[in-house]
């Protein structure tokens, strides 16, 4: 399903002190259009991707997602709205250090409201590779065994938004590939759309459509 | 999402083994020390209730007067001495006594103290025989239902006592002339009348006559019987001069079953040669040929007092101005004293009350020590979770409930290391009592729960709540963003 705006900006504005990194009038992600946030280090996309995801407030400016905006959202709401709808990797490829791979999925499906999906687990710990890892803790595991279970843990609720954060900084060109190949094949599968934000302009072909944000003056789109 | 909160909580606390573990063991340490002057202290008001059995005055032989009590009430400390029956006689008929019990001490079997009274003393401590009946001859015991589940001794078994509170068996044949016989096991009281084996006063009389012997004070015994010949052969002493004991053969006259002989009561026996000098085996009834006048039971308050002396009276008062008079009275005395349970055990308390105070000051002292430790353990766990908690934060998980896992760890540690610790109470002191015997007759065996430990298991994981909050709220207030900014 394409075309129904998953997430809207509407004069966006964001600042630390007095000064201000993020300056966006307009700007919309079409479900099912994965979009790449492009710019280099500065330029305000890990900013705008902690804005669109509700964990950062803006300064100024309206964000809707799914047509519900964040702003009239208790923390609670916003809590529960990221939980059933969004999906993260994190450029650390962030786990709980504590539970296994499995437990970490099974962790995501608990905060989501969702019972546990065997088949949809299953199938991404086979397509990632996981599978022999599954009770694994991830002090045991590699750095590219953890991206993949990162990935695995963001696409197991089904999100309709997968935010991925600089998901291929320090890979080179063949395993840049793999990742967005395989990002972009578990997106589809899960009927996510993928929202990334990249320095890394290797990763254009892979999407939709492209923001691309710039340092002092504001972004062009 | 409890459950998974709870789950992720175990698993942190797994994941840091030997923090976890360091932290509940110094707070179990504590509640176990707790829990100890708890059980000590519960164990001691209420124990010390049903052992004084409402006495409001022992009587008994100059010396200390709390040796006295914990000899005669306690049952843990040897007696003072013994005091006519002369005198206990005018104590019993004084009008301020509303009850008098008599005592002969001085043996026991296999540790358990042996009693020489009348009925009067299980009436004292409120019990009642749950099996058998209570002794109407000479030689026959009831025994409390501790002996009888310690010993597995039952009805009819025939045993002999020993000097002093001797455990071993080669004491046993100090007595071997006066066979006890069960005839009754009382129902547990919880109370030291479980640990007692209770007979008349003539049978304790008996087994300190040494046969053949001219009957002269022996200074190893605590009790001592009248002072004539035996006569091991049981024969019957129809037309036996008995003076000095005219009382006690009158009453022996009264006995319908005996009434023309004269039977003093140290002529009761068995017959040795039945015996094969085993101390507690069954014997089927090979003992009934003793004399008739064996089977009478002196009447203590009317029988000849010559000679003959008991250990110790339980008095309880008719009025409450006897509390004034008697103990005065009694005190002036050449050779007897009077002391008050009460006054004795809040010396006793007085007494202990420095090591008491130690122990508590020691264990409050523990306590914040393990709060500490809990506090530190959870800090630092907090603080190398930082991302793990971003991370539950940016997937969803509400900041309450990052609070509430936090405050979920410290009651899982504080509970756990409570339960610990009151489990360790409880198996020290069962080591203890098993070892040190003056523990188990006091009945202080960890067997026992008091309510009191419920609050110390709730007043741990109140500690462990209150050293987590502050962890708690820093994990609250972790902003998730830090995830994206990629700091490490």
């Amino acid at each position: 399903m394409t075309g129904a705006p998953l997430l809207q900006i509407t004069g966006l504005r964001h600042a630390y002190g007095d000064k201000q990194v993020l300056s966006l009038d307009s700007w919309q992600l079409l479900s099912g259009k994965h979009q790449l946030l492009l710019g280099p280090s500065g330029s305000g996309k890990t900013t705008l991707l902690g804005i669109l995801s509700g964990l950062l407030s803006p300064t100024d400016g309206v964000i809707e997602a799914l047509g519900k905006p964040f702003d009239p959202m208790s923390l609670s709401d916003l809590s529960n709205f990221r939980a059933r709808n969004f999906g993260f990797v994190f450029q650390d490829h962030h786990l709980v250090s504590s539970l296994t791979v499995e437990e970490n999925l099974r962790l995501a499906q608990h905060l989501a409201g969702l019972s546990e999906d065997s088949d949809w687990e299953n199938q991404l710990f086979d397509r990632l590779g996981l599978s022999n890892l599954r009770k694994s803790k991830p002090a045991s595991l590699s750095h590219g065994e953890a991206q993949r279970a990162a990935i695995a843990r963001a696409a197991i609720t089904r999100p309709k938004l997968l935010l991925a954060d600089e998901p291929t900084s320090a890979l080179d060109d063949e395993n840049t590939h793999k990742v967005m190949e395989l990002l972009k094949a578990l997106s589809d599968q899960a009927g996510s759309t993928m929202l990334v934000a990249s320095h890394d302009s290797r990763l254009k072909p892979f999407f939709d459509q492209t923001l691309a944000l710039s340092k002092p003056e504001g972004p062009t789109a | 999402m409890m459950p998974y909160l709870l789950k992720l909580t175990w698993a942190n606390l797994i994941s840091r083994p030997l923090a976890s573990w360091l932290t509940v063991a110094t707070l179990a340490a504590a509640v176990a020390l707790i829990s100890i002057l708890l059980q000590f202290s519960a164990h001691t008001s209420n124990r010390l209730a049903r052992d004084l059995a409402g006495v409001d005055l022992v009587i008994g032989a100059k010396g200390s007067p709390l040796q006295l009590i914990l000899s005669s009430l306690l049952h843990i400390d040897i007696p003072t001495g013994n005091i006519p029956l002369s005198d206990a006689q005018k104590i019993m008929r004084d009008p301020l006594t509303e009850v008098a019990v008599p005592l002969a001490l001085g043996d026991s079997f296999r540790g358990f103290r042996i009693v020489g009274t009348t009925p009067g003393f299980i009436e004292l401590y409120e019990t009642k025989v749950a099996e058998g009946s209570v002794w109407t001859e000479p030689q026959q015991v009831v025994i409390g239902a501790q002996v009888s589940k310690q010993l597995g001794m039952k009805i009819g078994q025939k045993f002999f006592g020993g000097h002093g509170l001797s455990f071993s068996d080669a004491d046993l044949a100090q007595h071997e002339h006066a066979a006890y016989e069960v005839v009754g096991i009382l129902e547990p009281k919880a109370s030291i009348i479980d640990r007692l084996v209770i007979t008349s006063v003539d049978s304790v009389w008996h087994a300190h006559e040494e046969p053949g012997a001219d009957g002269a004070d022996h200074d190893e015994h605590e009790q001592h019987g009248e002072n004539e010949d035996h006569d091991d052969e049981h024969e019957h002493h129809d037309e036996h001069d008995h003076s000095g004991e005219e009382a006690h053969l009158e009453e022996h006259d009264k006995d319908e079953h005996h009434g023309e002989h004269d039977h003093p009561e140290n002529e009761a026996r068995l017959d040795e040669h039945e015996h094969e000098h085993q101390n507690d085996e069954h014997h089927d009834g090979e003992h009934e040929h003793h004399d008739k006048g064996e089977h009478i039971l002196s009447d203590l308050l009317t029988m000849s007092a010559k000679g003959k002396a008991v250990t110790a009276l339980l008095v309880q008062y008719s009025t409450p101005i006897a509390a004034v008079r008697m103990p005065r009275a009694i005190n002036d005395q050449p050779g007897l004293q009077a002391a008050s349970p009460a006054l004795e055990i809040t010396r006793l308390y007085n007494l202990s009350a420095g090591l008491m105070d130690a122990g508590k000051v020691l264990a409050v002292i523990m306590t914040l020590i393990g709060g500490l430790s809990i506090f530190v353990a959870v800090s630092n766990a907090a603080v190398h979770k930082t991302y793990d908690i971003a991370l539950l934060r940016a997937m969803g998980a509400k900041p309450r409930d990052v609070f509430l896992q936090q405050i979920c760890e410290g009651i899982i540690v504080s509970s756990f290391a409570g339960i610990l610790g009151i489990g360790l109470a409880h198996s020290l002191l069962m080591l203890a009592a098993n070892i040190y015997a003056p523990l188990a007759v006091f009945g202080l065996n960890g067997s026992q729960f008091f309510a009191a430990e419920g609050y110390l298991l709730t007043g741990t994981v109140l500690v462990g709540i209150v050293a987590v909050i502050w962890p708690a709220l820093n994990s609250y207030k972790v902003d998730p963003m830090l995830l994206l900014k990629g700091v490490r």
